[in-house]
């Protein structure tokens, strides 16, 4: 059966991939429960916020180079592009990060009588002020629940301007994985933007990542490939052209695969389906199937040689630094486990992973990705867990494991670490973890955060977290009254 | 005006949850969607100068999470569970269920739901703020008054002479709230009041809400936003109130704050002058140092300046540079959404302040309209540099344009406000540390 299916929209995570929210326990019992499926979809009866998933759809749509994206939304649903232009970052070095977005305000009148009109004027606006060459307008949970026809709208208005309009099906309350969204812009761009491809480009590799910097294309340079880096900073060309390219990588599993498979299964662009490369040897595989795939096999093994013997040095010296020490690594399904690998090769001890979903199956896949290639690489673990932010959970898991050192990536949960006077790592967007280099830089970071840890024992000595001590002392209970019988 | 909005500088009512934060241990549970917290928390506190998420706020905050099920089936029972958790897992004196637009418009009754628990003798509010129904101003009156409301109620007021309650700035909507409040209440007890200022670390938290009918009367420091909480305690509490149309900046007007203050609370005059005096002292030995900077760097100063902010901050920023430093307006946009009959008492405001304001101040809430008409109105001359004070947007316009650049709106992700302020003496000489930074870039 093929992945991709003609329609307005791709099915949420939870019905394609068995997506769950909660789990506790073994890496083994999870992989084992995921290849039934049986894993259930159930949350706790009491829950800290989450994120949605238009903000993730639109997250990866706002910098195709020349796009307009328009949320079809109340103001406060479209608020982020300013962060995203800001350019103080390190990673923005070379970037074009100015931003194109309106919001169409959707007021309470407009649930009442409709909001199309706005959306129209929004596209006319969009035209007249940017001259964009392509639009994403991005559902949100009002215009969903109130019945917007986001596709006639698009299709008038494409017939109008010219202008390719990608209609994004991410509501906010349509999926409890916020990963959905991902797969909503992706599925919008393969219905209306990929062409088929008319010819081959045999060195070409894509790249689908957040909104970080392309650390691979030096490394992939060295085997004679070039990179189109998707879709952030892409151009429409280099998103149109994409099913032209030998193969695609992803900078996680839990980001891209579905546009990946879809490329694979219509297209022919080879997937590569190790996993992506973060840790030594994680990315010697991934540099291997990519020889594979482009006929490089030799260039990939002098490449892999040549950047041993480069990076050695600087790997030893930051082993011998941080060896034993326990890390207890919390961002996004298979992200997560990424990370600890490569934590595990600067011979830090994993005392804990905890991922913010996890899908049971991967796109295209029989197995958990990453997480089977730890398994195998570095044997079970006695806990791992799911857990979707939930800082009041958190607490206690960070506090059972006992670790020196907190690595995540998501917003908030670096300061739940910080406010434990444990020491945080936050890998953000900016890929510094990724090829050889990543775990040199790794290495470089945890040590300078180690180093440095008295500001964060200061914030943890004057603050207070926010939870009772009923809650605090209650070590049984992870869940706050867990459905016990739906793990079983 | 535009109703379709480029680079927002407010967010919807929602982002109310923030006016909850700024309560000491006050809690809010959302009933809404999964993402709508974190955009708040975003636009409000990480793009808002990094104002730090506080005690229970940012990833703490309670929330239904809304999906599929509760939009088809309601979501009364998921909001009760969660109502049941926050009160046994979060350790706080006030919570406070505000709703989002997926609770709102399928209809589940949410503000009865909060009363139940009220009622049972929990202190807890319930109010909605679905973000079709308003901005963060309307989000900000809607808490404030269901808090009255519910949770402060309906009480005989003992009042006490000296007692007043302050209501002014809307807290993260403004980025530099902590530090503003804690100025104006530092300057109101100089006079002798005893301030009830409700926001922010110097509030005493919900005793002070309980306190607020025993006031001798209610401050209101903000042209519109506000205007129908203070008359709803005129109603409910028969306290009186003085509204000022402007959170004071820099000598001139916060003395006169003081006095008009001063006057309201039949305080001696005389000790309010020897009030005034003594912060003049210091104030005016600092300003004064303006004469060697002035010596050095007359050619190299911004003269001319726009001003991007809420109708408070537009009206109290401008009115300092204009009126104190003698520095030219040359487009005051106000980007709050004010309603049209504000908007005329808004511009009587800036005239009856200097005539100089007149066609200067305009009503933009879209981003990229107020943008284009300073470009439009950017003087030719590259070698006199104009001041731009306004969010991170405004920054990007004038490092494009090559002039220089003030924070004083939000977003601002270019920022780390810590107790940065802006508001009376203190407020004023901070100010012109800030507009004068660029000059050494």
């Amino acid at each position: 059966m093929s992945t991709y299916i003609e329609s307005d929209e791709v099915e949420i995570r939870e019905r394609r991939l068995g997506s769950v929210l909660t789990y506790s326990g073994s890496l083994d019992n999870l992989l084992e429960k995921s290849k039934q499926r049986s894993l259930c979809s159930s949350c706790s009866k009491y829950e800290q916020c989450g994120s949605c998933g238009q903000s993730c759809a639109t997250t990866i749509a706002i910098w195709v180079q020349d796009s307009v994206v328009i949320n079809h939304s109340p103001i406060g649903c479209g608020l982020t592009s300013i962060q995203h232009a800001a350019s103080v970052r390190d990673n923005a070095k070379g970037q074009n990060r100015s931003v194109q977005q309106l919001v169409t305000n959707i007021e309470e009148k407009d649930t009442i009588y409709g909001a199309t009109r706005k959306l129209e004027a929004a596209i006319d606006e969009a035209v007249d002020r940017f001259h964009p060459r392509v639009i994403f307008v991005m559902a949100s949970c009002v215009s969903g629940i109130i019945g917007e026809d986001m596709e006639s709208v698009a299709y008038d208005k494409e017939d109008e301007y010219g202008v390719p309009i990608v209609p994004v099906y991410c509501e906010g309350f349509k999926s409890r994985m916020w990963s959905s969204g991902f797969d909503a812009t992706y599925h919008g761009i393969l219905r209306k933007l990929v062409h088929e491809p008319e010819k081959k480009q045999k060195d070409l590799v894509n790249i689908f990542n957040f909104i970080g910097k392309d650390r691979l294309a030096d490394l992939l340079g060295k085997m004679g490939l070039r990179t189109n880096y998707v879709l952030p900073f892409a151009s429409l060309e280099g998103i149109q052209n994409m099913a032209e390219a030998a193969c695609s990588v992803q900078f996680c599993d839990t980001l891209s695969p579905y546009i990946t498979t879809v490329l694979e299964e219509k297209y022919g662009v080879r997937k590569v389906k190790t996993a992506p490369p973060f840790g030594i040897k994680w990315t010697d595989d991934w540099l291997k199937e990519i020889g594979e795939y482009t006929g490089r096999e030799e260039e990939a093994l002098r490449v892999i040689e040549e950047e041993h013997q480069r990076i050695l040095p600087e790997l030893e010296k930051y082993r011998n630094i941080l060896r034993g020490k326990k890390v207890f690594v919390m961002t996004g399904d298979t992200f997560a486990y990424q990370l600890a690998n490569a934590a595990r090769d600067l011979d830090m001890e994993v005392v804990g992973i905890t991922s913010l979903h996890h899908d049971q199956v991967l796109d295209g896949d029989t197995g958990c990705g990453a997480l089977e290639k730890f398994r195998e690489d570095h044997g079970n673990l006695a806990q791992v867990d799911v857990c979707a932010k939930q800082p009041y959970q958190v607490i206690k898991r960070i506090q059972n494991a006992n670790p020196d050192l907190v690595i995540c990536r998501h917003p908030g949960i670096a300061s739940v670490s910080i406010h434990l006077g444990i020491p945080v790592v936050p890998e953000g967007d900016k890929d510094f973890t990724i090829g050889y280099d990543g775990v040199i830089k790794l290495g470089k970071r945890i040590e300078r955060t180690l180093r440095t840890q008295r500001v964060v024992k200061n914030i943890a000595n004057h603050s207070k977290l926010p939870y009772t001590n009923w809650w605090l002392e209650n070590i049984e209970d992870y869940y706050y009254s867990a459905p016990k019988e739906k793990d079983a | 005006m535009s109703t379709i909005i480029e680079q927002p500088r407010y967010s919807c009512a929602l982002s109310a949850q923030q006016t909850v934060l700024a309560i000491p241990r006050a809690h809010p549970i959302l009933h809404s969607g999964p993402g709508c917290s974190e955009q708040s928390t975003t636009f409000q506190v990480t793009e808002g100068g990094l104002q730090g998420e506080g005690y229970t706020g940012g990833p703490h905050i309670s929330c239904t999470n809304s999906s599929q099920k509760e939009i088809i089936f309601g979501g009364v029972e998921k909001l009760k569970d969660t109502i049941s958790g926050a009160l046994k897992i979060i350790d706080c004196d006030l919570f406070v269920v505000l709703t989002g637009c997926t609770a709102d418009i399928v209809g589940d009754d949410t503000v009865s739901v909060a009363m139940d628990y009220a009622e049972e003798g929990y202190p807890v509010v319930g109010v909605e703020t679905a973000g079709f129904k308003g901005n963060s101003y309307y989000g900000y009156s809607e808490v404030v008054k269901a808090i009255i409301e519910q949770y402060v109620g309906d009480v005989t007021p003992k009042v006490r002479k000296g007692v007043v309650n302050v209501f002014s700035i809307v807290p993260y909507q403004n980025p530099f709230w902590k530090g503003d409040l804690q100025e104006i209440k530092r300057i109101l007890e100089k006079l002798g009041l005893e301030v009830n200022i409700l926001f922010g670390v110097e509030s005493k938290g919900v005793s002070e809400w309980k306190d607020i009918p025993n006031a001798q009367f209610n401050l209101l420091l903000s042209p519109w936003v506000g205007k129908d909480i203070v008359e709803l305690l005129q109603q409910k509490y028969g306290t009186p109130y003085l509204q000022l149309p402007f959170v004071p900046v820099g000598a001139e007007s916060t003395s006169a704050f003081l006095r008009q203050v001063g006057e309201f609370a039949g305080l001696d005059k005389n000790h309010v002058e020897n009030v005034i005096a003594d912060f003049e002292e210091v104030y005016y030995s600092y300003y004064n140092t303006l004469s060697g900077f002035i010596e050095t760097y007359r050619e190299e100063f911004a003269w001319d300046y726009f001003t991007v902010a809420d109708s408070n901050y537009a009206l109290g920023a401008s009115v300092f540079l204009t009126n104190e430093l003698g520095m030219s307006p040359k487009g005051i946009y106000i980007t709050d959404d004010a309603k049209k009959s504000y908007q005329e008492e808004i511009i009587q405001q800036f005239l009856k302040q200097n005539e100089i304001f007149k066609d200067k101040v305009i009503f933009e809430n879209d981003g990229g309209l107020l943008q284009s008409d300073i470009r439009s109105k950017l003087g030719e001359n590259r070698e006199d540099r104009e001041l731009i004070l306004g969010s991170t947007w405004e920054k990007f316009l004038a490092r494009e344009t090559e002039n220089y650049y003030t924070s004083l709106s939000v977003p601002l992700t270019q920022d780390y406000v810590i107790n940065t302020s802006y508001a009376g003496y203190r407020g004023g000489l901070t100010l012109i540390k800030e507009i004068t930074r660029d000059i050494f870039r």
